[in-house]
């Protein structure tokens, strides 16, 4: 599902190049919830973006589910990302001025499709937030706010989500309801790449990964 | 859920950044919208008064011509036709003629159709010793007002003395102890009084009035006369070449003399008062131009400083706009929405800004042009339009920075940042 070949990135600081991946490579299968850890600053979230396809890498290449991210265009890759992937912020990042329900369905601006109402109300339920759907984000718990960006990631259908730190600000009651519906997720066959430094979170994944010396290396059970 | 309904969200949640947008573009609307209405309003009054200025010197120079002309019919006649070998000096001094007009070429002046004269009076006067006054007096005779232009119309300046009558100078009544009605003998024939004519302190006190048939008998001058009184059209005092060209085309060998020094004076006056009234207009226009330029240069810096300080707070403003929505502007990438959707909602703002604005501000401008000119017709609807569509260009101008900005920011940096 998820190809990493020999990918490198490094960001110029005060002048200075600072490597954080230096041509790594790795798979994930269709159906995995892999989660990547490491410590802060080691390149977990410049990862999970370049899997997005949001992110150029220096070097190397990022296929998701058949399609080579960085040889598309960047309008066809914008496409691609919206049709196959869905991502889940710690910050949740929803848009402030539109109600929950229309963040949900904000996912889908960009596909130029009409609305699923029925698609919105399976999600709102799911995740409880049906009897919030005309709140603002600023008006919402924490807790509701990522379930609301986690129904947002969800409502495209999509192959994969890129999580990145979805559990850092939850309590542990809104912890288990993003981890299971990350294991449902995988369970239905779509893949799940969560990017923590939760040795919980990711003790539920099936595969770890950590990154060492800007190098992707799997955890052996 | 389309970029539209975006759009429209994002205005209802932070209506402030466009409320204040809206209150520079309404600025440069209205400024632009002022300054052209408060000048036309300047030229519309520039071209009332000089009107009003034209009317007033229109009156004045129709009022002055009706007094000239009933100063003139007061003078009676103002020319004098004479033949050209008359010394009109010994005339003057003598009262007598040493050449003559003839019947014929009185006659010949009649039938004429001058267009400079009119109430043409044969007159002959000569100079005769009474006895019974004790010393010189002068008789005038007069008969036949001919008049030249429009005959229907016109009185007679004199009245018709019938034969036998004598009008008497105001000295000789007084001496005489005459009365109208009275009968007095002059040169062995008897003549009655017709009316004593007002003292005048000038030889008319000793002039007898008479039909001019009695003074040809009396004198011996049997149809002859001295000269022919006229009353000049209009032409201007002093030039009398226009009389003399037409004259000259009837008879030859005539001199005219102009003797009403008054009219001729009041003549002088009234051009000068119509030179007077040039220059004024001129000075008028003058400094109203001047006037025009002045405010019209600073009309002109308000607006370019109204348009500057616009362009920079739209910029400013838009610049944070974009600062405070690159979170969600990153977002909406990470969400697949290409970057000109994106740059989209930034122009789209900033157009309904600069359309809101320059409506607004087209109505401000308006206002504020009738209200302080008192004049609502020196902005067309056309005008207004191209305001709107300036107001448009300087927001989306001010804002084209911000926006490329936008494009250009890395979704990805800013999602890792936050």
């Amino acid at each position: 599902m998820i190809e990493v070949c020999d990918i490198a990135k490094a960001y110029r600081v005060r002048g200075e190049s600072l490597a954080v991946l230096r041509g790594t490579s790795a798979t994930i299968e269709a159906g995995a919830f892999a989660a990547i850890c490491g410590a802060s600053g080691c390149g977990k979230s410049t990862l999970l973006l370049i899997l997005g396809g949001l992110l150029q890498p220096d070097c190397g290449e990022v296929t998701v589910a058949g399609e080579a991210l960085y040889a598309l265009s960047p309008e066809r890759r914008a496409l691609t990302r919206a049709q196959v992937m869905g991502y889940v912020f710690q910050r949740f990042h929803l848009i402030p001025y539109l109600t929950v329900e229309e963040n949900i369905r904000a996912a889908a601006i960009a596909l130029s499709r009409s609305d699923d109402p029925a698609r919105v109300e399976e999600l709102m339920q799911h995740f409880q937030i049906e009897n919030r759907r005309h709140h603002l984000p600023g008006e919402l718990s924490v807790g509701e706010q990522q379930r609301t960006a986690l129904a947002r990631s969800l409502y495209n259908r999509p192959k994969v989500l890129l999580a990145d730190e979805p559990t850092g600000n939850l309590d542990p009651e809104n912890e288990e309801i993003v981890l299971k519906a990350f294991d449902e997720f995988t369970e239905a066959g779509g893949t799940v790449v969560m990017v923590t430094h939760h040795p919980d979170a990711a003790q539920r994944a099936d595969k770890r990964w950590w990154i060492r010396d800007g190098m992707l290396v799997e955890e052996q059970n | 859920m389309v970029v539209r309904d975006l759009f429209v969200r994002e205005l209802r949640y932070r209506p402030g950044g466009f409320l204040l947008g809206l209150v520079a573009v309404t600025a440069v609307a209205a400024s632009i919208v002022g300054a052209r209405g408060f000048l036309a309003g300047h030229d519309a009054d520039t071209v009332a008064l000089v009107v009003a200025l034209e009317e007033r010197a229109a009156d004045r120079m129709a009022q002055m011509r009706d007094d000239a002309r009933v100063f003139s019919k007061s003078l009676g006649f103002n020319i004098l036709l004479l033949p050209e070998e008359q010394d009109s000096g010994a005339l003057y001094a003598e009262n007598r003629s040493t050449h003559f007009f003839t019947r014929a070429q009185v006659a010949a002046l009649g039938r004429a159709k001058f267009a400079t004269l009119n109430h043409l009076l044969p007159m002959l006067r000569h100079r005769v010793r009474w006895e019974t006054y004790g010393g010189d007096v002068v008789l005038v005779g007069v008969e036949g007002e001919i008049y030249i232009k429009s005959p229907s119309f016109q009185k007679p300046i004199e009245a018709r003395i019938e034969q036998g009558t004598a009008h008497v100078g105001d000295a000789l009544a007084q001496r005489l102890a005459l009365n109208p009605g009275d009968r007095f003998t002059l040169l062995g024939e008897t003549f009655t009084v017709g009316r004593i004519q007002p003292q005048s302190a000038s030889v008319d006190d000793i002039t007898l009035l008479m039909n001019l048939a009695d003074v040809q008998r009396l004198s011996g001058y049997a149809d002859k006369v001295t000269g022919i009184l006229a009353l000049s059209c209009n032409c201007a005092a002093g030039d009398l070449d226009p009389i003399r060209q037409e004259v000259g085309r009837v008879l030859s060998g005539v001199q005219i003399v102009e003797f009403a020094v008054r009219a001729r004076a009041r003549q002088r006056a009234r051009d000068a008062i119509a030179e007077s009234t040039r220059a004024e207009m001129e000075d008028l226009k003058a400094s109203r131009t001047a006037l025009r330029a002045q405010v019209g240069h600073f009309a002109t810096l308000l607006v370019s400083l109204v348009v500057t300080g616009a362009v920079v707070f739209l910029a400013v403003l838009t610049s944070l706009g974009v600062r405070e929505r690159r979170v969600e502007m990153a977002m909406l990438r990470a969400l697949g929405v290409g970057s000109g959707a994106v740059v989209g909602l930034v122009l789209a703002r900033s157009a309904l800004t600069g359309v809101a604005g320059g409506v607004l501000g087209c109505g401000v401008g308006w206002m504020a042009v009738r209200l302080m000119a008192g004049s609502a017709i020196v902005v067309t609807t056309g005008f207004m339009l191209t305001v709107v569509g300036a107001a448009l260009l300087v927001a989306l101008f001010a804002s084209a920075w911000p926006a490329w900005r936008a494009a250009r920011t890395d979704p990805a940096l800013i999602l890792n940042q936050e």
